[in-house]
């Protein structure tokens, strides 16, 4: 095998060697299935990357903004005079002015039209934009703020998603326009009457007659609070126009297409006038999905004609974008010991605007009975409006919600029926080609795999270590899938110069996740040159093509395919020139080592730059490969929720854990945990690593203490002094990942994806593993100490009473 | 966020300090290390046109012993208490206690007067320093008066501090001889959180008997406390029923504040729980048992 | 009103105008435009704003510029500002210690100023050290061994 050394140069002369991590090997690719180093480590190390907070352009305004007190008020008066004759103030905006701006539509969103850029007459939340500030520096539009006068008048809230659906609670959206925007969402209607703006329906057999024929049903509730992404960069966007009048945004972005399109509708203006472009991103986990604050800086820009930046604080990032609280209600039949039906009530509190809501309660929904066997199955997933911050995806894309609920039952069940629990999930899991409860057979379904080595790892068949004093032992285990969002759509550009070098164009965003890294190791292994001649553009919606969405665990699987297409329409036209000048036939060339040779001959072919040469004749010439991948999905019936391809792939998950409850204090010690996902093929093992232990440790913090706390609608936990997430002293003990690698057919060398796979079932691990060592049932999360404690508690005074009486 | 412009005064001495905080009024407040007060301003909770920064003022970070026991400035930060080996040596709970307080870079900055006038009803230095039965200086231009720890904290975020007055030195009194102390912190959420409760107990004695028991708790009452009525202990052995009832003797003169970290009905329970394990360690790690 | 400060940072003297009010980070970024120093949180809970003040960990959010007057400031940039990396940010790209990448600078100043107190810290020490530093891409695993790796580094005489 080929030795290859990688070498990060620092700005000027500075470098530095890296040795390869031999680890992972794939005999089979140079570069594919190797854990190359990240394209962007260099730069992150020395802190030179370029963040959008980087950005300073001559005149440049800061925004600051004032925001609702009332989870639910009508704005009687705006006094906005002081604010605007402050020196240095160059625009104070309410809703009212950016509705009069001519041919503006103040409302935005991806599945409704339904959240206006600054509030228009009405608040939906406490933090609700109402007026923004643009000023020469940011203290000075803050100081700006306590001068504007607001007088509202309080409406009665709707904090609760049980309240918020009963017909007699108020409604907070009275009219809805859908968006249209996404395919995927074609099927959402406009028009409103209640707080539930989606109704998703999936109906599969007869649930009812299965209850009645069963000989036991399960019935449970499970919650899941609202949360924080906490993404360390927060928000941050910067907006102006060019020399030809231009909207040119700078934006902390996941989705600068969609952002494009957005602006479009927005200020009615041609796609091609409005320019995105998205620096690093530090961090996004699906906070920056979406438009959140480019449409309020574009307007500050055009308004002021001036060079607007607004960067959230952590403060305000708290009220702009959350996970989903969901209410899950599953009930369950079991006949002869295996699962004959399921049905799933399922509440999604969306917030005061739905933001991706419904594609979240249509996508998540579908598999909220669970990857198992069951002929009978009926979901209802609700998505409900309640006067709370918005709440959009957070890694997992509400998968993480329903899984809670479905695999804390599964353990439930099988305690129950004195079933193993890993032998009870290994019995109904899906086997390859089989239905899932759309009707979509599955397949590349690593699921089986994924429990067999998360049980395996724990050592799940052999005794535990006894635990001494206040602490108990328990194992807990827990399996799940998600399905990628289908259809979408990404297209790339790839260009290579005549010495072998090559830039790839892609709308893909780079958050951390390594989705440069992966694009040039596709890349590279097609057309057989050097990992490190891979350049890749960052998006830039002038000239990288137009991609869905970097979210969802689509990009190694979506663009992966688009910049494997795009580089070998540049292969084929080099193998072209060099069969013709050898006489050979193009099929048998190969692309390796910077050579296009005839296959097995290694000296019977041309280097790139003779190949060039003998194409054009000139120096500095180009060739250009593009490609689209669209993945198509056949649309689900409306009633039933059927359909025989919902999903273009799965990716299945397990997570093992051992863990010690001090039952004294109810403190969890994680002693061993082990998150596993199928992959398909690794394009970098160490990211796949990096991607599965990272989100199973933030949905550790999501498991047992996590939680934003609400009071009268009022964040009682809004700052990282009291919203707690896991530092490097809550990792556990033992941490491991296994990367399951079931190739599906047509990913990219075999890829799936797996951004999201390692959140998905550490809830309901832990869970499990905390009945196993205490026998209590926890059905709420977080589980904190003082929740288990309770439990604890209450089982013994039911105990001491059944003793007395 | 950014801080609404103040102007920042610079004493040279105490006293021109304390003149300037008179002077001033309700316009000025005192900034220590500010780790607190930065917070405070920019989220525009409290504003002050004058801040008059401690930090010029020579000879207020000394950590200094002598028979009378250990003196530590108000502007020491709580890392060089965490790390002073004079601190350690005598009073290792204390400097526990500062080396559990947020983290490192909120230590190196926020110092040790800071944290005690800052009165939170959750901070970890005051219980250990109610055990040991510390004083603090308190300096005015009129005079230098004294106060016992206890007797310093009013209420939540009330103190003694009279207007003008500064928080200038600690002094700890030597551990009675062949005491033991111990400060447990408890977070519930995060490893890395502020407290749920402390507990800080000294005991001289062992298992077999007690000679001498002290308990002092955080985040268990708006205020710090010292628990009264351990005379009961005295010359007991420490047996689960004398535990029980040194539990209920908490439980009696506590009343914690519901808030993110617990309950009221958790954070009782928790007391009950780490009042026995302070004391059981203590009591097993007696070197004569 | 603004005054003229004058602050060192990585070695050279700047003359700064600045408010009282101004925070270190505010001036860090603002007017010397040392972008490695970020902030995450404003409370100094997360430590992505971390710089060394006189060879100590700080959070330049809580710190107001005028009193950092008279100290050596070092962000990042400065630890490679002779081109060559520091072994502590060579062993975080090899031991691949970092991904979105935002809270990489302030770990790597806290990595460098627990080694260069401690040159042999306990995996206690290094936790305790290192827990106000937040990564939400929770690299963690890699963060500690690129602790061990640098420390290794360190001892046998790399700087
Ligand atoms: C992220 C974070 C985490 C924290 N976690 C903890 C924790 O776990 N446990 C804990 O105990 N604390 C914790 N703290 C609180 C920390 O200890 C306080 O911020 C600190 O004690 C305040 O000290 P300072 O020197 O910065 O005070 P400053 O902010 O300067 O002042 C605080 C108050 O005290 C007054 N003051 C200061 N010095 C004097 C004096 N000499 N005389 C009279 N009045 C004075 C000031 O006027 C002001 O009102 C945390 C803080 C932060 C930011």
């Amino acid at each position: 095998m080929k030795k290859l050394t990688l070498t990060l140069s620092l700005k000027g002369e500075g470098r530095v060697r890296v040795k390869r991590l031999r680890d992972y090997v794939m005999a089979d690719f140079s570069v594919v299935g190797h854990s190359v180093y990240r394209k962007d480590a260099a730069q992150k190390a020395t802190g030179q990357v370029l963040h959008v907070g980087n950005i300073e352009m001559s005149g440049m305004l800061h925004v600051a903004v004032l925001r609702s007190p009332y989870p639910h008020a009508q704005i009687t008066r705006i006094d906005k005079a002081r604010a605007q004759a402050l020196d240095g103030v160059a625009a104070v905006l309410t809703g009212a002015d950016v509705a009069a701006m001519p041919g503006v539509d103040p409302y935005y969103g991806p599945a409704f039209r339904d959240q206006p850029i600054l509030a228009v007459d009405r608040v939906r939340h406490i933090g609700e934009p109402v007026v923004a500030v643009a000023a020469a520096d940011r203290r000075l539009a803050e100081d700006a703020l306590q001068l504007v006068e607001i007088e509202y008048e309080p409406l009665p809230p709707v904090l609760d998603v049980l309240e918020a659906v009963k017909p007699e609670s108020p409604v907070l959206h009275p009219k809805l326009r859908a968006a249209g925007t996404f395919a995927d969402l074609a099927h959402v209607r406009a028009g409103q009457s209640s707080n539930v703006c989606y109704h998703f329906k999936l109906r599969k057999g007869d649930v009812e007659k299965a209850f009645a024929e069963a000989d036991r049903v399960f019935e449970d509730t499970f919650r899941s609070p609202p949360a924080q992404h906490v993404p360390m960069e927060p928000h941050i966007t910067l907006a102006y126009l060019d020399e030809s009048q231009r909207i040119n945004v700078w934006s902390a972005t996941q989705t600068p297409s969609y952002v494009r399109t957005e602006l479009s509708a927005i200020f009615g203006l041609p796609m091609n006038r409005i320019r995105i472009r998205v620096p690093y991103l530090g961090g996004g986990y699906g906070a920056k999905l979406y438009a959140k604050l480019e449409p309020l800086v574009t307007a500050l820009a055009l308004i002021t004609r001036q060079p607007v930046r607004y960067a959230l604080t952590r403060e305000e990032e708290f009220v702009t974008i959350t996970k989903h609280g969901v209410v899950a209600k599953l009930k369950t039949a079991v006949k002869g010991g295996a699962i004959t039906a399921r049905k799933c009530e399922v509440y999604w509190d969306t917030g005061a605007y739905a933001e991706i809501g419904p594609r979240i309660v249509h996508k998540s929904g579908y598999t909220s009975a669970g990857p198992y066997r069951m002929p009978n199955v009926w979901i209802d997933g609700y998505c409900v409006y309640t006067n709370k911050p918005p709440a959009g995806a957070f890694r997992g894309f509400g998968v993480p919600q329903v899984i809670w609920a479905y695999d804390s039952q599964m353990d439930i069940i099988a305690r129950a029926l004195g079933a193993d629990p890993v032998e009870f999930r290994l019995r109904h899991a899906l086997d390859e080609g089989e239905a899932f409860a759309t009707g979509t057979p599955v397949r590349a379904f690593g699921l089986k795999p994924a429990i067999s080595r998360a049980a395996e790892a724990i050592g799940w068949s052999k005794p535990k270590t006894a635990s001494s004093g206040a602490k108990a032992r328990g194992r807990g285990i827990a399996s799940g899938v998600k399905a990628v969002l289908t259809p979408s759509i990404s297209g790339a550009i790839v260009t290579m110069s005549a010495d072998g070098s090559v830039n790839i164009l892609s709308s893909t965003v780079e958050m951390g996740q390594g989705a440069e890294t992966m694009m040039a190791q596709i890349v590279a292994e097609e057309l057989g040159v050097a990992f490190d001649q891979v350049h890749i553009v960052q998006p830039d919606t002038d000239i990288t093509p137009y991609d869905t969405i970097t979210a969802g665990s689509r990009s190694t699987y979506h663009m992966g395919n688009a910049v494997r297409m795009a580089a070998a329409k540049i292969k084929s036209e080099l193998a072209a020139v060099v069969a013709a000048k050898l006489e050979v036939n193009p099929e048998d060339l190969v692309a390796q080592g910077r050579r296009i040779f005839v296959r097995g001959s290694p000296e019977r072919g041309m280097t790139i730059g003779e190949a060039f040469l003998a194409k054009f004749g000139s120096l500095g010439t180009t060739l250009t490969g593009e490609a689209i991948c669209q993945t198509t999905a056949i649309p689900m019936d409306p009633e039933t929720g059927q359909s025989e391809k919902c999903t273009e792939y799965w990716f299945p998950s397990a997570t093992a854990v051992e863990l010690e409850v001090d039952t004294e204090t109810g403190q969890v010690d994680i002693l061993k945990f082990f998150a596993v996902g199928d992959a398909g093929t690794a394009i970098n093992p160490k990211h796949c690593e990096q991607q599965l232990l990272g989100s199973a440790i933030t949905h550790l913090g999501l498991t047992l203490f996590e939680e934003m706390v609400f009071e009268e609608g009022r964040l009682l936990n809004g700052s990282l002094l009291d919203y707690q997430i896991p530092s490097i002293k809550d990792m556990p003990k033992e941490f491991r990942s296994i990367v399951v690698q079931v190739p599906h057919e047509s990913g990219p060398f075999g890829a799936k994806g797996i951004g999201e796979t390692g959140a998905l079932t550490v809830s309901a691990a832990i869970a499990n593993a905390i009945e196993d060592a205490v026998g209590i049932r926890i059905r709420d999360l977080p589980i904190t100490p003082e929740r288990i404690l309770s439990h604890l508690a209450a089982r013994r005074e039911k105990e001491a009473h059944r003793k007395s009486s | 966020m950014t801080i609404p412009v103040f102007e920042l005064l610079r004493p040279k001495t105490l006293a021109e300090a304390s003149e300037l905080l008179l002077k001033h009024g309700d316009d000025a407040r005192l900034i220590a290390g500010g780790t607190t007060l930065v917070i405070l301003m920019k989220q525009r909770t409290v504003y002050y046109p004058y801040l008059i920064d401690l930090q010029g003022i020579s000879g207020l970070d000394h950590i200094t012993a002598d028979g009378e026991g250990l003196r530590i400035g108000a502007m020491a930060t709580q890392r060089a208490v965490e790390t002073s080996l004079l601190v350690r040596r005598s009073f290792p709970a204390l400097a526990d206690a500062f080396g559990k307080i947020g983290n490192v870079r909120v230590r190196t900055t926020a110092t040790v007067g800071g944290n005690l006038a800052h009165a939170d009803y959750r901070l970890d230095p005051p219980p250990v320093l109610l055990i040991l039965g510390a004083d603090l200086v308190l300096s005015s231009p009129k005079q230098t008066r004294t106060v016992p720890i206890k007797d310093f904290y009013r209420g939540l975020y009330e103190t003694a501090l009279e207007p003008g007055e500064i928080l200038a030195e600690v002094r700890v009194p030597p551990a009675p001889e062949g005491s033991r102390t111990l400060y447990l912190k408890y977070s519930s959420l995060s490893a890395n959180d502020w407290p749920c409760l402390g507990v800080a107990a000294l005991l001289k004695g062992n298992a077999k008997r007690c000679d001498e028991l002290r308990l002092g708790v955080g985040g268990l009452a708006e205020k710090p406390l010292l628990i009264e009525g351990l005379e009961l202990a005295r010359n007991e052995t420490i047996t689960d029923s004398l535990l029980d009832e040194i539990a209920r003797l908490v439980d009696e003169q506590i009343s914690p504040i519901s808030d993110l970290r617990g309950s009221e009905w958790y954070k009782r329970e928790m007391a009950r729980v780490f009042v026995k394990r302070a004391i059981c360690a203590l009591a097993e790690e007696d070197p004569h048992l | 009103m603004k005054r003229e400060l004058a602050l060192t940072v990585n070695g050279r003297l700047a003359k700064l105008q600045v408010e009282d009010a101004d925070t270190l980070l505010e001036v860090l970024r603002d007017q010397l435009n040392l972008w490695s120093v970020r902030e995450g949180c404003g409370v100094g809970a997360c430590g992505t704003c971390t710089v060394l003040m006189d060879g100590k960990p700080v959070s330049s959010c809580l710190v107001l510029a005028r009193r950092a007057e008279g100290r050596e400031i070092v962000t990042v940039e400065g630890l490679a500002a002779s081109g060559k990396l520091d072994v502590i940010q060579e062993t975080f790209i090899e031991e691949r210690a970092l991904q979105c990448g935002y809270c990489t600078p302030g770990f790597i100043l806290s990595v460098k100023a627990l080694l260069d107190e401690n040159s042999t810290p306990t995996d206690d020490e290094v936790r305790e050290y290192l827990s106000g530093n937040l990564c939400r891409c929770a690299g963690y695993g890699d963060i500690v061994r690129a602790v061990r790796v640098a420390q290794e580094k360190r001892r046998a005489g790399a700087t």
